[in-house]
Parts: structure tokens; sequence; C-alpha cells
């Protein structure tokens, strides 16, 4: 009873210490949308391979912070790691987009050239 | 876009508390992004993700004008310039699927025009094909109809060509068989039937004894079946006794007399014709019984119509 009042205002003091009054910073979505880009090939494309790189870096730095009870200081990072990494994703999209017009754009030339 | 992959040392650096009172270089950069993505095919394609960055760039002037040059200014910019450059990304994005769409409603579109166009041309080659055939038909129906013609005017041909062998041979069977009873000879002017005047009239008269007309039944049969170009000269002679006048009339009326009988046997009445010569042109001496007895008499002339013209002058009473 006694270590289960210290646990509980030990983290009353963390929660405290970190100095915010909003939830704690989720690093788990940022860590699906890093994933989701990777998933549609955001590696692949250099320009979009920038901003994943960047997004993971920044993931990394805000669980630190996390881990340090920095979380508002965790929730601007996972922020900027939430913008990387949806940018990573649109880029990705976007180069795919704009190949498959222009090859259906080749198809249609093709048939009215027939 | 700027690598800030130092921003982590920056933050740590003006948290405590480095005071600018300018714009931060990420603020900078978090407008002129957003200016970019204002002009890009964000307005029109994705205005909402455009609003979005507005909003971004929002909070990092707010952040700005809180607390000029803190990590947050910093940060919420990072954000805001990244938020305004995905906006410009998702207008091309918009734009690359509305392209796509558009393109593959072409290609569908030429497909469907091309395949009609095909079916069109099968269309009217099979019509064409069917035509063709027709007029092949019919073109075949015409020839056969056009020989069986040709075949049956031969046959016609044939059967004239026979007719006019038969004919031509009745005349020359009859031609051979008169030369029993007459003098037949071929001469410049035709060829020329001599028939004594003794055998086919009552002495000084011009009428036809009955002995005569078999003789003159046996001439109308050979001159029934000539060309039908032959024409037919009686002519008429007497000997020198007696008066000219009398004789050429007497002469004429002979000619007359047997040109009436052969036209009454079938001799076709405008192919002959009736001259009295008189005395003109005896064949023997008219001093002698038997001379002037081969004088009178009458010249058949059978003659192509050259040979008629040709023998014509001269000659007075004509028929």
């Amino acid at each position: 009873m006694k270590r289960l009042a210290s646990i509980i205002s030990l983290s009353a003091c963390a929660a405290a210490c970190g100095g915010s009054t909003l939830p704690p910073a989720n690093a788990a979505n940022t860590q699906s949308s890093i994933s989701a880009a990777t998933a549609v090939g955001a590696e692949q494309n250099p320009q979009a391979a920038l901003h994943l790189k960047m997004a993971r870096d920044q993931l990394t730095q805000a669980q630190g912070l996390i881990d340090s009870g920095k979380n508002n200081e965790a929730r601007l990072v996972l922020e900027r790691a939430d913008a990387d990494a949806a940018l990573a994703m649109i880029i990705t999209r976007e180069a795919e987009a704009s190949s498959g017009v222009k090859k259906t754009q080749t198809d249609v030339n093709a048939l009215q050239n027939h | 876009m700027k690598i800030t992959s130092s921003l982590c040392l920056l933050a740590l650096a003006c948290a405590f508390g480095c005071a600018a009172s300018g714009p931060t270089p990420e603020l900078v950069d978090a407008r002129r992004a957003y200016d970019e993505a204002r002009q890009s095919n964000a307005a029109s394609y994705s205005p909402d993700k455009l609003l979005s960055a507005k909003q971004a760039l929002d909070k990092a002037e707010a952040a700005h004008a809180d607390d000029a040059g803190s990590y947050k200014e910093q940060s919420l910019s990072y954000v805001a310039q990244r938020k305004a450059e995905y906006a410009s990304v998702y207008g091309n994005y918009e734009k690359d699927r509305r392209d796509q769409a558009e393109a593959e409603q072409a290609f569908r579109a030429k497909q469907d025009s091309l395949r009609r166009s095909a079916e069109q041309q099968a269309t009217d080659a099979q019509k064409s094909l069917a035509a063709t055939w027709d007029n092949l038909t019919n073109a075949r129906r015409e020839i056969a109809a056009q020989q069986s013609q040709i075949q049956k005017s031969r046959a016609e041909l044939d059967a004239e060509k026979e007719a006019r062998a038969k004919a031509e041979q009745s005349a020359a069977a009859a031609m051979a068989s008169l030369s029993k009873i007459a003098q037949v000879k071929e001469e410049q002017r035709g060829v020329v039937i001599t028939l004594d005047g003794q055998v086919l009239f009552v002495t000084g008269k011009a009428e036809l004894l009955p002995i005569a007309r078999d003789r003159l039944n046996q001439v109308a049969k050979s001159l029934k079946d000539l060309d039908d170009d032959k024409l037919v000269s009686v002519e008429g002679f007497t000997d020198s006794r007696g008066a000219d006048d009398m004789n050429l009339k007497l002469s004429q009326d002979r000619a007359n007399a047997v040109k009436d009988y052969l036209v009454s046997q079938g001799v076709k009445p405008e192919k002959v014709r009736a001259v009295g010569r008189g005395e003109a042109n005896p064949v023997a001496s008219n001093d002698t019984p038997e001379g002037r007895a081969n004088n009178r008499r009458v010249e058949i002339v059978v003659q192509s119509s050259a040979q008629a013209a040709a023998s014509m002058t001269g000659s007075s009473n004509k028929q």
C-alpha cells in the first residue's frame, strides 16, 4: 500500500515535471505513418526517402524525450516526424500517379495514330 | 527544401533563451513554402490541404509573436513548411488522378470508335462482296443467255446456208437439164438461154404454142431459184425478111408473151424485162433458110445488175 502510493506520487510528479496538461505524445501513430510510407515505396523515391529518414530520426528523438518524461518537447518532435512521414507518403504517391498518367497518355496517342 | 538535421541541437541551444526579434529561418521558409503552395495546384485541387497548411503557419506565427526565436516557433515553422509542401504535392496528385481518369476515358472512347469503325468496314465489305457476287451471278446468267442466243443464230444461219445451197443446187440442176431443151451458153453479158422461135410460136405471130409451155415451164423452174441480185432479160429476135418496124414489133410482142408466161409460172415480174430486138444481132446468115431459122429466136439472159446495165445501151422498145 505504501509502495503503491509512492508509485502513484512518482507518476504524478513525472507528469507535473513534464509541465503539460495535454495527453501524452502518441509515438505509436507516428510509427504507423512511417510504416505506411515505407509500404508504398517511399524508400525507392529519393525525395521521399529523405523525408522518411527525417521522420525516423525524429521519432527516435521523441521516444527518448518521452522516456525522459519530456512530453511537451516530445509532442513537438512527433509533430515534425508526422509531417515528414506524410510528405514522404504523398511524394511517393504523386510520382506514381504522374508516371501512370504519362503511360495512359502514351497509350491514347498510340491509338489515335492507328 | 532545407534539410534541418541540426534542429535538435538548435532546439537545445535556443531552449536557454536565445532572443531573436526577426523571424527564424524556419519561419521564413514556412512563409515562402505557403506562398508557393497558394500558387500551386493546391489552390484548385486540394484547397482543404492548403487550409490546413495555413492553419499550421498561423500557429507558427503565433508562436513567433508569443516568443520570437523560440524553439516552439522553429518547430511549428518546420511543421508549417512541411504542410505547405504537402498541400502542393497533394494538388499535383489530385490533378494527376483527374488527368488519369480523362486519359482513360479518351482511351476507351478511341477504342470504341476504332472498334465501331472496324465493324462498319466489315459490314460494308460484306455488303460489297454480296453485291459483287450478285453482279457476277447476273453477268453469268447474261452470258449464258447470250451464248444460247448465239447458238440459235448460228443454227438459223446454218439452216439458211443449207437452204441457199439447196436452192443453188436445184437451180444448177434445172439449168443443167435446160441444156437438153435449149442452148445454154455463158457469155460476157450473162448466161444466155436460147430458144428456137419455131418451137415457141405460131409462125408470124406472138402466140405461144402448147408445146412451148413445157420448155418454158422448165425455164421458169430454173429462173425461180436464182439469187436475188440476178436479173432476167427476155429478148426477141427475127430474121431480116419483112419490114424493120414490123419485125421490131413482132419481136417485142414475142418477148412480152414469154415474159408473161414465165411470170405466170412464178418468176418475179420485177426481175424480168422483155425487149424486142427485131432484125438486130443475127447469129447466122440471113441468106439461107437454116440461117434465117436460127435468127428467129428468143434469148433469155440471166445477168447480174452490172451486166444488165452494160447491155442496156442502144435498144429500143423495152418493157
